[in-house]
């Protein structure tokens, strides 16, 4: 084998002037070339014998890379491969998934066919028996209409749909007590915040009538929101409402009372008093 | 059939390796409402796809707190890991409530899957509650209440109800759903929102000691005809703190920002 | 289990299947190695970095095209890995090949004229610049094609034909050289 190769050092002095085929010998013996690139090296083959004879250099460099054998890696790569996949098992993401079956769906659309039919039934109502009457009569109905969808949205388990109830309940004319009750139930027991909140500022319409207006004072007292306290605060100092002046008194005392709160207390006392 | 070789021999390799069991599939039927509550750790939202609701997490098991003696038994009281993830699932009618364990332990990242149709709400007021919510490109109805933890979304559409007393309450709509109203209330964090700029909305944007910035056009309401008839032809008393109220691109659907003494900014982008 | 493809074990994987990926780490880790070690990365680096070439495809199995290649896919995060390497040990791949490539005889029972010639050609091996190197490394260790060479190393296949004969030239010289003395 070494003879062999110290052979081939020696009579190979590789002079052959076709740089460009010679660049393509490598490629020519992996049958890497294209069908006319490979027909031009043969045919250069034939009359070049530095090119056959670096053909056959590199057939034989070629052969002792093929017969070099690759290094194992240590023999606990395996063991450090099968650690790293386990470890991806576990921190990688653990995941629970649900399908959802969305039957519910065809209930809700129901209960929206259901009201836009009853709704229908209200505005049809009106027109024919509204040829005589006024534009009021109608605005009456569309008001009844609000109304019953108000009282529809407002037991609602989404508080998106109860802001929306409140949103009616503003936009009721002449608001029967009705409404006005189920806006101070509103602000006193929804769940949320935000909806309370829009309830109070609905309720500031009717709080002209004092009995409105002794409600929200009580209803000051159970708030534990401080955006709802100060909202109410401001509202009735405007009324100049003095029931609430104890809960005032309260808030001022009370060191858990929010910063801002104390400081509307604190002012809204110095008003009332 | 080549693939169902694979599939044998991924079996047993599963088997080989002893693959925990920690991704499975359930099936609930009538989901409506999601509620997410005390999540022990950073949580964020996105919307999944074909109806499947997923739940992910980065807690490895061995993380996940367990008391020796309770092996075995199943608390009585409190919510307990049902699903493998630290977190109990339950569901009573037509909503399944998420629920982590009562223990300070925050360290997770928890992400929620949610198909569009279902309603979201999340209740991190509770104190064994991560610090931070983010929601991504959900079209669902979403309320969000939270102490100090603070909101972020992106590419939502609401409508929305979300609610912090410190934590802030920023991020972008792709669009503001008008079928309801949509509420967001900072007690003293701020809000920053953007919307889109041809975007109809009713505007109340209220602060009681903080500045309010808006990059939309506000028409101002002509003064409020007192619709309450004992009132007459009183004017009505209006504004109730800073209050800066009226009609964007003509009007649409409500829309309230408010605070105590953080910042509004209210962007058009 | 040979006759199923690296492409079809790797889609296998990107479905979540995670634990075939050890049928391609069997297959191919010894090649991945052995790369590492022809670049000029040391002995111990090469095992790490063939660990991480492993865990990145993981990492990122998602990002695996149906149909793509896998080994060239596999090269491609492995030279990548490998540059990286010695950008942050700033430590030159020109320096010499790692010890063990020379120590045959410590790893295996060989005759001395066998020892001589693979020593000869890590030597030959050694002194070629680096790029060099990978090229023959992919091309005659690893077995890979012309086109995927192409690929990975982001050129054409005609101008990796005209290197790929330019750098084993390189080597022969020195080679054969070497084996002179």
């Amino acid at each position: 084998m070494k003879k062999r190769i110290i052979d081939y050092q020696k009579t190979d002095t590789m002079k052959c002037n076709n740089t460009q085929i010679n660049a393509l010998l490598t490629a020519y013996l992996d049958n890497a070339l294209t069908p006319e690139e490979s027909k031009m090296v043969e045919a250069h083959l034939n009359d070049c014998s530095d090119c056959l004879d670096e053909l056959q250099e590199i057939r034989t460099l070629h052969l002792q890379i093929e017969h070099t054998p690759l290094i194992d890696p240590p023999t606990d790569a395996e063991r450090r491969f099968r650690q790293m996949l386990e470890k991806q098992h576990k921190p990688q993401k653990q995941s629970i998934t649900i399908t959802v079956d969305f039957s519910w769906k065809k209930i809700a659309a129901a209960i929206i066919i259901f009201l836009a039919g009853a709704a229908t039934v209200l505005l049809f109502q009106s027109k024919t028996d509204s040829d005589t009457s006024s534009i009021a009569h109608l605005e009456n109905q569309v008001s009844q209409m609000r109304q019953v969808l108000m009282t529809a949205l407002i037991k609602n388990d989404s508080p998106s749909d109860r802001l929306k109830a409140v949103q009616y309940a503003e936009q009721i004319s002449g608001p029967s007590p009705e409404v006005t009750n189920i806006l101070l139930e509103t602000l006193n027991h929804d769940p949320s915040v935000n909806v309370r909140l829009a309830a109070a500022n609905a309720l500031h319409q009717f709080a002209v009538h004092q009995e409105v207006r002794t409600k929200l004072a009580q209803s000051l007292q159970q708030q534990s929101d401080p955006m709802l306290q100060i909202v109410l605060i401001k509202m009735l100092v405007q009324f100049h409402e003095r029931s609430m002046v104890p809960t005032l008194q309260d808030f001022s005392h009370d060191e858990k009372t929010h910063e801002m709160v104390k400081k509307e207390a604190e002012e809204a006392l110095t008003v009332l008093l | 059939m080549k693939h169902t070789i694979l599939v044998i021999i991924i079996f047993w390799l599963a088997w080989q390796t002893g693959l925990s069991q920690n991704q499975y599939e359930t099936k609930i039927p009538n989901i409506r409402k999601v509620l997410i509550e005390k999540i022990p750790g950073t949580l964020l939202i996105e919307q999944s796809q074909n109806n499947v609701f997923k739940i992910e997490t980065d807690k490895e098991p061995s993380e996940i707190v367990e008391d020796e003696r309770t092996r075995g038994l199943k608390p009585v009281t409190s919510s307990y890991d049902n699903t493998g993830l630290g977190l109990s699932l339950v569901q009573s009618g037509s909503n399944v409530t998420i629920s982590g364990p009562n223990q300070f332990d925050a360290t997770g990242n928890y992400t929620i899957f949610l198909p569009p149709e279902v309603e979201v709400s999340v209740d991190l007021t509770n104190p064994f509650s991560g610090q931070l919510v983010e929601i991504r490109g959900l079209k669902n109805s979403l309320e969000v209440k939270t102490l100090s933890g603070d909101i972020k979304f992106s590419n939502i559409t609401g409508p929305t109800v979300f609610h912090s007393i410190s934590g802030n309450i920023e991020g972008s709509f792709s669009d503001l759903n008008q079928e309801a109203p949509s509420s967001i209330i900072s007690i003293s964090g701020l809000i920053d929102l953007a919307m889109p700029s041809n975007t109809k909305a009713e505007v109340k944007l209220m602060s009681v000691s903080g500045k309010i910035y808006s990059g939309f056009e506000i028409e101002k309401e002509k003064p409020n005809k007192n619709k309450d008839p004992r009132a007459g032809e009183l004017a009505q008393i209006s504004g109730i703190g800073q209050k800066t109220s009226g009609k964007i691109n003509g009007g649409g659907t409500s829309l309230i920002l408010q605070s105590i003494s953080g910042n509004i900014y209210f962007r058009n982008k | 289990m040979d006759w199923l493809s690296d492409e079809d074990i790797m889609l296998e994987v990107k479905q979540g299947n995670i634990d075939a990926l050890s049928l391609l780490f069997k297959r191919h880790h010894k090649h991945l190695f052995n790369f590492f070690l022809q670049t000029g990365v040391e002995y111990h680096h090469s095992e790490d970095l063939t660990q991480q070439v492993f865990y990145r495809i993981l990492k990122y199995k998602d990002s695996y095209r149906e149909k793509a290649g896998f080994r060239k896919w596999m090269f491609t995060i492995a030279r990548n890995i490998m540059r990286r390497h010695f950008e942050t040990r700033k430590r030159h791949p020109e320096q010499e090949l790692p010890a063990i490539l020379l120590n045959i005889s410590e790893r295996q029972t060989i005759d001395s004229e066998e020892e001589e010639r693979i020593k000869a050609l890590y030597k030959a091996l050694e002194k070629i610049p680096p790029q060099d190197r990978e090229l023959i490394s992919l091309s005659r260790f690893q077995g890979m094609k012309y086109e995927d060479i192409a690929e990975i190393t982001g050129t054409t296949v005609g101008a990796i034909k005209v290197k790929m004969h330019r750098a084993l030239k390189k080597l022969r010289d020195l080679y054969f050289e070497k084996a002179d003395h």
